[in-house]
């Protein structure tokens, strides 16, 4: 570090020199069956997580079966052949652990973290609820209340409602717009054997991969699940195929009415690109910049320059089967159609206006230097190997991931920003004071006040 | 490669500190597993320093203190970190305030040079106070006022507390906090910003002796503070009847319960024991809450028990939320307090109190995983306790609990007559 130059207080300092890292090297195993095994190895801290991660989420859900898939996987942890729901959770609490399993779009995991002195009794756990579970039909009908009254607590929530029907409007008739969790009527009809037969269809030793991070050296772990994963069997059942969604033809306003709202939870958005398409590094670079980070373009407008909110957002949510771009935000009522306007402007100007060499050299600085943050924890680290994996973005992927951002130019961005943003065929969701914003909405498309579902 | 010194095992860290002419108070902890590197500073001022007229400003400060300082223009401070690769928050607390900046290591000397610049002087125009208002309000809006039983914590302090500073929240009152004046900044700035009421930690990826160079060059000419900074003592009038109050008219989606009782203050053997109690009845599903209402009784979706511990006497809440909107709050008040009783009668059992420390252990151990979790937990230590080594002894305080410590504070503080109620109910259209 260099602390020889003149003390200068008006101007901020030279930086130290850089250490250059690398995406860290994880390694490549896999149990007798073939199930790859992809391990973070790191003995910084006495801590050790294992997920088990499924090919197949609630994407495979039904229109009349929201929410199966997850329901399917909560039960996972409450009762086995061999354990009751009660002794699973003594056991895991005894240690001081956690043991969970959910259904996230298009994978299920299951997943345990334990001190790493405890962790055969983590994996006998692990093993025990992925390979054995009763799905007995006294659990289900308790998980059954529970959920119902979460999915009550959440449509009491502005931007789940929100979040809801822009997702609705973006993905027409494909999963994508269904609600995860499921309905009030679709979770009050599932019975113990819908559950099991959904666990059966992704169940098996070939459509299943190990990601674990932490104190564990390679042979220990293999040996470990070698031998409680060793009756492993199942055949997984092909996926259904999902009719894709296309852009509409002109923008559309939904207006949920939630009572004694004070603001509006705002989304704006489209269908947009999959996690594997080619384009998606530079669409991650032109997002920051328009509503990424707390600099971007949408957040100082509406929160810097305009005090409308505490924060806005946008994003590509790029998933495996098709994806969106959402900018989000939560304002106050009468500034509703405001922030709309807004929001609009800056994905208007992103598309014709180039973006300033500082801005962009700003937004490559910022994500290129912030990647060593973004690895600091190997569980950090775990979860993108996970990723690489799931969508099949290559080994090498985060090995060049910061040469593809600092490749990328004003004229990319400018490119990227015509082919995957569009503001003529927005959809837009509002829920907030209906009353108040009815006849203001209408603007931005065609309005359709809604009723909470 | 990581050096023996830095992190050793389970969670223990190694720092070495020393206090600046100026009285400012300096924490180094080098940790080289990662090219990473926090600069933490928390002052100890937090909503409890507030006049009621003003409740809220603590945190208003904190969202000011963004906004400009000498050699820094508005604006100017996000871009200098975001261009450098990092990222910078803050929060505020009824205790204190803290600002922290995550960086990539040979960054280091950015963050010290903005965070010294602020110490040492405050720049703020009628503009930023306007837009700040207005953020902050927001803030309160999308996590208060439109939030379901966004109302219990303003509802619960005004109960629990008769007199003392904790009688309002931290994000204050839309009047308090539109009533805030450029004159108020100026003199909060001046009581409290001052390097003898705050401690900054540097953890991560750096040589100590350069760092104390660049924190002598940095911050060793900020002048101290002369005035006396105030610390409130605690005399609110001790809880000896139930108050309780009920909430009809309000969008919630299920009946709920929320119970808080006063608690001693962090750190003693006492909130120790009720931290661990807490555990032992609402952490996992073993747990004892879990297991009666929702697992056997079936009359909750979500209950639990936790501590807010604070610098003075700070709460211990439990809460249920019912699984039918028509239903009373009566059977799980009832099985609530069954849970109570029966710690304060029959105490815990050796299992569950091994149970629960294991979990501290394993919390503990999480929690120190990043730079930024090792820096603040230093600067907490130190600005409540004045021990740094506070971080590394507290497994043992944790440790010595026996089943009869916690028998003794459930008994001595978790009495019906003591406790502080609200009732919340969907309204009937």
């Amino acid at each position: 570090m260099n602390t020889t130059t003149v003390f200068d207080r008006t101007q901020p300092p030279k930086p130290g020199s850089i250490a250059q890292i690398g995406f860290p090297k994880f390694i490549t195993t896999a149990l007798p069956s073939g199930t790859p095994i992809y391990l973070v190895e790191n003995h910084g801290q006495p801590l050790v997580s294992i997920s088990i991660y499924f090919q197949g989420g609630s994407s495979s859900d039904t229109i009349s079966t929201q929410g199966l898939a997850s329901l399917s996987a909560e039960l996972l942890t409450k009762g086995t052949a061999n354990r009751t729901a009660t002794e699973i959770a003594e056991q895991i609490d005894f240690v001081g652990g956690s043991l969970g399993a959910s259904a996230s779009w298009d994978s299920t995991t299951i997943s345990t973290a334990v001190l790493s002195r405890y962790l055969t009794t983590a994996i006998e756990l692990l093993a025990d609820v992925a390979l054995n579970p009763l799905f007995a039909q006294e659990e289900v009908d308790r998980i059954r209340t529970q959920r119902l009254a979460s999915i009550k607590h959440a449509k009491s929530d502005a931007g789940y409602l929100a979040d809801v029907q822009v997702s609705k409007s973006i993905y027409q008739s494909h999963p994508y717009s269904h609600e995860a969790a499921g309905t009030e009527s679709t979770i009050a009809s599932f019975q113990s054997e819908a559950l099991q037969t959904h666990y059966a269809r992704i169940n098996s030793p070939s459509n299943a991969f190990f990601v674990v991070a932490g104190d564990v050296t390679e042979s220990e772990i293999v040996r470990l699940l070698s031998n409680a994963f060793s009756s492993w069997k199942g055949i997984a059942k092909a996926p259904l195929t999902n009719e894709m969604p296309t852009l509409p033809s002109k923008p559309q306003v939904k207006l949920i009415g939630r009572p004694q709202s004070v603001q509006s939870a705002l989304r704006v958005g489209h269908l947009a690109i999959t996690r594997s398409h080619p384009d998606y590094v530079q669409c991650y670079v032109l997002n920051m910049l328009l509503g990424g980070y707390f600099n971007s373009r949408i957040n100082q407008n509406l929160r810097e320059k305009n005090g409308f909110t505490y924060g806005a957002r946008s994003y590509f949510d790029a998933r495996k089967q098709t994806g969106a771009f959402i900018a989000s935000t939560e304002v106050r009522t009468e500034v509703t159609a405001a922030a709309i306007r807004e929001i609009i402007v800056e994905i208007d100007r992103i598309r014709t206006e180039a973006v300033s060499p500082e801005e962009l050299s700003m937004v490559k600085q910022y994500i290129i230097g912030s990647f060593p943050l973004s690895i600091e924890t190997p569980q950090q680290i775990a979860s993108r190997v996970a990723a690489i994996v799931l969508y099949g973005l290559g080994n090498g992927y985060y090995d060049t991931f910061r040469d593809t951002v600092a490749a990328t130019t004003s004229d990319d961005l400018l490119r990227a920003a015509q082919e995957h943003l569009h503001p003529k065929v927005l959809s837009i969701a509002v829920s907030g004071d209906a009353k108040a914003l009815e006849s203001e909405l209408g603007i931005f498309g065609d309005l359709e006040v809604v009723p909470i579902w | 490669m990581s050096t023996p010194t830095a992190t050793a095992v389970n969670g223990r860290i190694a720092f070495s500190e020393y206090t600046l002419a100026n009285g400012l108070h300096v924490i180094l902890h080098e940790d080289h597993k990662a090219p990473i590197v926090c600069v933490n500073i928390a002052y100890h001022v937090g909503s409890k320093n507030e006049t009621p007229e003003r409740a809220g400003f603590a945190h208003l400060f904190e969202h000011l203190l963004f906004e400009g300082s000498t050699n820094v223009p508005r604006g100017a401070f996000d871009k200098h970190i975001t261009e450098a690769g990092g990222f910078d928050n803050a929060y505020t607390t009824e205790d204190k305030t803290n600002y922290y900046e995550v960086l990539p290591a040979h960054q280091l000397p950015l963050a010290l040079w903005l965070e010294s610049d602020r110490m040492l002087g405050f720049v703020l125009g009628d503009d930023s106070l306007r837009t700040q208002k207005d953020v902050v309000k927001e803030e309160k809006r999308e996590r208060y006022d439109n939030t379901p039983y966004g109302s219990l914590s303003e509802r619960m302090m005004r109960m629990a507390y008769t007199s003392f500073p904790y009688r309002w929240t931290v994000i204050g009152d839309m009047e308090t906090i539109e009533a805030a004046t450029l004159a108020d900044v100026k003199d909060f700035y001046a009581n409290y910003y001052a390097p003898n009421n705050a401690v900054l930690v540097v953890s991560g990826d750096f040589k100590s002796d350069d760092a104390t160079a660049l924190i002598e060059q940095y911050f060793g000419s900020i002048p101290k503070t002369n005035r006396t900074i105030i610390r409130p003592n605690f005399n609110d009038t001790p809880i000896d009847a139930e108050r309780r109050e009920i909430v009809k008219h309000e969008a919630v989606p299920l009946p709920a319960v929320f119970y808080a009782y006063r608690m001693p203050p962090e750190g003693t053997v006492d909130a120790i024991s009720l931290d661990l109690l807490t555990d032992i009845l609402s952490t996992g599903r073993s747990s004892r809450l879990y297991q009666r209402l929702i697992y056997n009784d079936k009359i909750a979706s979500e209950v639990s028990s936790y501590v807010d511990l604070r610098e003075c006497e700070g709460l211990l809440w439990f809460y249920g939320v019912g699984n039918q909107p028509e239903q009373d709050c009566e059977a799980i008040e009832a099985a609530i307090e069954d849970v109570i009783a029966n710690v304060r009668e029959n105490g815990v059992s050796e299992i569950e109190l091994e149970k629960v420390k294991n979990k501290t252990e394993m919390r503990l151990v999480a929690s120190r995983v990043t730079a930024s979790g090792k820096a603040d937990q230093l600067a907490h230590a130190y600005t409540f306790f004045g021990d740094t080594n506070r971080v590394n002894s507290v497994i043992e305080h944790y440790a010595a609990i026996t089943t009869e410590d916690i028998k003794q504070a459930a008994a001595r503080y978790l009495t019906p007559e003591k406790r502080c109620v609200i009732t919340f109910f969907p309204p009937n259209d």
